[in-house]
């Protein structure tokens, strides 16, 4: 039973996206469907991460075809952690904007539940498996899938900023295809594990350094660094909101988490600098962590903030990651964690005053004042998290990245960190201060948005204080299981 | 070394917290929710002040959270310094609700909920400061008390409070920043974390090291403190309604900065590493020039809460100054400085407000003839004035006493002369006041209007305590010992 | 050096193919222009792989064909298989990209990049019948 687990992680969505067409008739299940197959990967993911803490990692060959001629999924503490990940946050997401698609996406709501389905097998796809190509086919499923999603909705320049997306993540996947293709030249394997072995053999070749250089550019594509990011900002913003809410927080994060597989995993560390590549993504990072903030205040569109405020911790978890030290690649590995929630928090949030009072913009916001009390509070707390106020979820992260930046002996990086927390905190407060502070129309009904619009992005708010309250745990077991395997 | 382990001190801490989330849920009903504050308060004081035998016998009560990296254990620790912090903050908590609820009630002030639940929050982080064991918890209380002041700064709402909110936001994050950076670098340098009488840092050997990390220390804590030159955000916060500049600017947000101060001197860096290090004495001119400049700044204020503010600034560097000097007589005139400065400036403030709530005046020129109003008002305000000018039998006396015998003890005569012309001017900025209240205006009669009483209660509480503070021998006697405990603990004998 | 040069012919040839893909993509306006381009860089790439998987002699890769063989003078199965795979992928990516032309030359009557940039912060609704404010 627990050896098929990475099977049944993946199959649930899988499976029900076939089958929602045949539900299309009704919109509740359909809904139930999705929900149900999602919550049983989570509580497969769950149960994967218990197993694989005590017994190590569950390898699977399908179909029986042995690695490393077959394709291999494997299970491992790092893994196991985003497979949960990516389920409970899609779980939540999807029960909480049932409304929200119901007003978005009259019709086509059939279309829509199985793009999402199929999305979310992609990136469980992409976070099941131990084969270079098999992932280069769940980050083109994920991301097609990806594509048709910003395009719901009833937005025209949705449509563009698609095609755009497209084009440059057609791109991205395509330098990864190139890259796996020079690697494969090199070592004659396409499972991770063998590659590894393989690699060092063959590491002064010309043909490596190419398929290092053109599998990492496709995946700074597809996570959305500097200067790479060109597409995030129109797509989160024109998305309906119950996409964007999907998207935002996870497709990123699982090309970070593919980042860290092969360059922590496959290649040890000293391929990143042997190459010289570390200085470039430092860079990169660091322009990213204040372009993106710089940009974010000056954005007055409240999903187009975010956008650029996701472009911004995104330079962060790759400052920690080209940080080259195993406090910094925890830090980071815990801030893919917290940043997921927390933009989900936001994204829910801003769909939610979006739905019940159209509020877009930042000025909109005096509308809502003493209105939603519990989306707001939502918002505070996530917020604050994001700025790294203790005792949240966000503090944590960064004071291990912080540790890990001196430990690496770049005091430089230490500012950069620093200062990251202080840009994040000028537009958040920006925000906070339309919110709370300024004047308003002084209409005091009541008027939250759905239940579930505002449940769930809440509960997870309070999730964030709980992260927040567990980080150092969750910090001390990763260090002991997940850095050994991708920080050798 | 005795430890008792005990929960006392996180009780103590989330009594506030509860009650914010309580208060937040008590909207409709004032006076249920009036309540909610004053248990807490009378709550955490009683759970504080239950501590005080064991402290006294020199215990340390200790509450462990959890590893958060190998060496540093987050943990809750009350020491004779943080007690003293704890006790003194909570109990003013408690005559500043009553303040509160009377001042709020008279001006009919809108957001009351959000204040009252700030000021719960507010209470809760200043607790975290006092108790904590580590840096770490240290940091992570001083940010949530910035976070939860901010409310109570921005609390009118009108622009320049909007203005004055962002600009403490600037100072008090980008201090934080500051702050975290070097607890970081420190537990690079040290592996450790915990506040040690004498303090930890002397363990690294670059004495270059040592005097960075204690600036960006000291930077840290000092603009919570107000020490020039980060001391701009205080002035412009007194657009905050009284009780919030009282309690907390005079009391807990700065106070914490000058705890924080206290904490890094005595605790972390420690006299031996700083004496190690050489060129410390920067220290001490910074804060001899902010007590005098801000002195001066005071006289040109007309606003009487500005002036008020100049003043504040100005005593919390008597504080900053004295742990600068690095004995034990210092210390331990710093430390009861931090008390008796605290009772005076909340009168002062309460006085204030009290001029603003009944006679709508809030500069010195318009307050003619006012003291025939509100008679005992002014009366408190003369009693804190002298007091701090440094007049026996007032409590400013003790404490300056302490400070000017550390000056002599390290032969600091420069630091001698720079008290006793501020005490001068001191009295210069504050006796022009009561004579202003005091001068005949010539009409007839003048109706003594000092209702309601929680308004003017609370300030004549603190007024007795002032004078209390100063000649009674059993109050005197059992501060200058908890202050004496802190000292001798960091400085040996 | 000829036969080196023909030997890389191919390998010349995808590069050319992914450049000029990527430059198609980058500099014209037209948006089927665009697909164009990327289609031909998919093509490159795809030419790449199946040039790694040459060899100079070898049979086709079927068992029991040939009777028993010495399996190194099977040519290598694996960039085929992985390619048929990339054009599925490749074909369905076009599809898709072909369907957002479609729509968005129905929102915006104009397929020219440009043009469309230009009428991008106007009015925001896909269809004009459905006129719900959100």
């Amino acid at each position: 039973m627990e050896r098929h687990l990475p099977v049944f992680i993946f199959i649930a969505p899988f499976l029900s996206a076939f089958i929602v067409p045949f539900l299309r008739k009704s919109r509740s299940a359909t809904q139930l469907l999705t929900a149900t197959a999602l919550a049983f990967s989570s509580f497969c993911s769950l149960k994967a991460l218990c197993v694989v803490s005590h017994s190590g990692p569950i390898e699977y060959a399908l179909g029986g075809w042995a690695p490393p001629y077959g394709i291999e999924w494997r299970l491992d503490c790092l893994n196991a952690l985003m497979c949960f990940l990516i389920s409970t946050i899609a779980l939540v997401v999807i029960l909480a904007t049932g409304p929200s698609v119901k007003k978005e996406i009259p019709r086509s709501y059939t279309t829509y539940y199985v793009l999402v389905l199929l999305h979310l097998t992609g990136l469980l796809g992409m976070a099941l498996t131990h084969d270079l190509f098999n992932l280069f086919v769940f980050l083109e499923v994920a991301s097609l899938t990806g594509y048709a999603l910003i395009a719901s909705g009833d937005s025209r320049r949705g449509n563009v900023a698609s095609f755009k997306y497209l084009l440059i993540g057609t791109i991205g996947a395509s330098f990864y295809l190139l890259g796996i293709g020079y690697l494969y030249a090199a070592t004659g394997t396409l499972n991770m594990g063998d590659m590894g072995i393989r690699i060092h053999a063959v590491i002064q070749s010309r043909s490596v350094f190419l398929g290092v250089v053109f599998v990492l550019l496709g995946l700074l594509i597809k996570m959305g660094l500097f200067p790479f990011h060109g597409w995030l900002p129109d797509a989160y913003t024109y998305a309906s909101n119950s996409a964007t809410a999907l998207i935002a927080p996870l497709m990123t994060k699982v090309s970070i988490y593919v980042f860290i597989r092969i360059f922590g995993g496959i290649f040890d560390r000293t391929v990143l600098s042997h190459f010289h590549i570390l200085p470039v993504l430092l860079a990169f990072s660091a322009i990213a962590i204040i372009g993106g903030s710089v940009m974010a205040f000056l954005q007055s569109d409240l999903k187009r903030m975010l956008a650029y405020s996701s472009i911004s911790h995104i330079g962060l978890i790759m400052l920690a990651l080209s940080l080259n030290d195993p406090a910094a690649w925890m830090g980071a590995i815990l801030h893919i964690l917290n940043h997921a929630v927390m933009k989900a928090v936001l994204f829910l949030a801003v769909a939610g005053a979006a739905h019940t009072h159209g509020v877009t913009h930042l000025q909109d916001l005096r509308t809502i004042r003493g209105r939603m009390p519990f989306t707001l509070t939502a918002v505070c707390i996530a917020s604050l998290s994001m700025i790294g106020i203790p005792p949240l979820a966000g503090f944590f992260s960064k004071w291990y990245i912080l540790t890990g930046a001196f430990q690496s002996g770049k005091p430089l990086f230490v500012i950069i960190v620093l200062l990251s927390g202080l840009l994040t905190a000028l537009y958040f407060f920006k925000m906070l201060e339309q919110i709370f502070f300024q004047k308003d129309s002084g209409e005091r009904k009541l008027a939250e948005a759905p239940l579930a619009l505002v449940a769930w992005p809440f509960t997870l708010s309070i999730g964030l204080l709980l992260l927040g309250f567990y980080a150092p745990a969750i910090y001390a077991w990763g260090m002991q299981h997940i850095v050994p395997v991708v920080f050798v | 070394m005795n430890e008792i382990q005990s929960i006392k001190p996180l009780l103590a801490i989330l009594v506030s917290s509860v009650a914010c989330i309580l208060i937040l849920f008590s909207n409709k009903s004032k006076n249920l929710r009036e309540t909610w504050t004053f248990l807490a308060a009378i709550l955490k004081f009683g759970i504080v002040l239950s501590l005080y035998p064991a402290i006294t016998s020199g215990k340390i009560i200790v509450f462990r959270f959890f590893d958060v990296l190998p060496g540093v254990t987050t943990s809750l620790r009350i020491d004779p310094l943080g007690f003293y912090f704890a006790l003194l903050s909570s109990f003013l908590w408690i005559i500043t609700s009553v303040y509160s609820v009377g001042y709020m009630r008279t001006l009919e002030e809108k957001h009351q909920t959000r204040y009252f639940a700030s000021f719960a929050l507010s209470l809760s982080a200043t607790m975290g400061i006092a108790f904590s064991g580590d840096l770490l918890t240290f940091f992570i209380f001083y940010e949530m008390l910035t976070i939860a002041t901010y409310p109570l700064v921005v609390h009118k709402e009108t622009p320049e409070a909007i203005q004055a909110g962002r600009k403490y936001l600037v100072y008090s994050l980008s201090a934080g920043a500051v702050l975290l950076g070097a607890i970081a670098w420190s537990y690079y340098e040290t592996r450790t974390l915990t506040f040690t009488p004498g303090g930890f840092l002397g363990s690294i050997e670059s004495t270059k090291t040592i005097m960075i990390l204690f600036v960006l220390f000291i930077y840290g804590c000092a603009v919570k403190g107000a020490l020039f030159p980060l001391h701009a955000w205080l002035p412009s916060a007194m657009v905050a309604p009284t009780p919030v500049s009282a309690l907390l600017h005079a009391v807990a947000v700065v106070k914490a900065g000058v705890f924080g101060v206290l904490r890094v001197i005595g605790y972390v860096a420690g006299p031996a590493a700083l004496e190690r290090a050489g060129h410390y004495h920067w220290l001490t001119c910074v804060a001899s020039f902010t007590i005098l400049g801000a002195s001066v700044m005071a006289l040109a204020q007309d606003n009487l809460k500005r002036r008020l503010a100049y003043s504040t600034i100005s005593q919390l560097a008597y504080i900053i100054l004295g742990a600068s000097l690095l004995n034990v007589n210092a210390y331990l005139g710093s430390m009861l400085h931090m008390a008796n400065h605290a009772f005076m400036k909340i009168t002062l403030f309460f006085c204030a407000g009290a001029i603003y709530a009944k006679a709508h005046k809030e500069k010195i020129q318009d307050m003619k003839g006012l003291g025939y109003q509100m008679p005992l008002t002014f009366i408190a305000f003369t009693l804190a004035t002298l007091s701090l000018s440094g007049f026996p039998p007032f409590s400013g006396f003790i404490s300056k006493w302490y400070l000017c015998k550390g000056a002599l003890e390290g032969g600091h005569w420069g630091v001698l002369a720079v008290y006793l012309s501020s005490a001068l001017l001191n009295a210069a900025y504050l006796l022009p006041v009561v004579f202003v209240a005091f001068t005949k205006t010539g009409e007839s009669s003048v109706t003594r209007d000092e209702k309601p009483y929680a308004l003017t209660a609370p300030l004549y509480i603190t007024a007795v305590f002032v004078i209390l503070m100063g000649c009674l021998p059993w109050l005197i006697s059992r501060q200058v010992n908890l202050a004496g405990m802190a000292s001798v603990s960091i400085f040996g004998g | 050096m000829s036969h080196n040069l023909v030997g890389l012919f191919n390998y010349i040839a995808a590069l050319f193919m992914i450049l000029f893909g990527i430059y198609i993509m980058i500099a014209r306006t037209n948006l089927i222009r665009k697909i164009i381009g990327m289609t031909v860089l998919q093509t490159g790439v795809i030419l790449f792989y199946i040039s790694v998987a040459v060899k100079r002699n070898a049979v086709i890769p079927i068992i029991g064909s040939h009777g028993h063989i010495n399996p190194d003078l099977y040519q290598n199965p694996l960039p085929q298989a992985l390619m048929l795979t990339a054009i599925v992928v490749g074909v369905s990516t076009l599809g898709v990209a072909l369907v957002l032309v479609i729509s968005i030359y129905r929102s915006f009557q104009t397929i020219e990049e440009d043009e469309i940039l230009k009428a991008m912060p106007a009015t925001d609704k896909k269809t004009i019948k459905q006129g719900n404010t959100p």
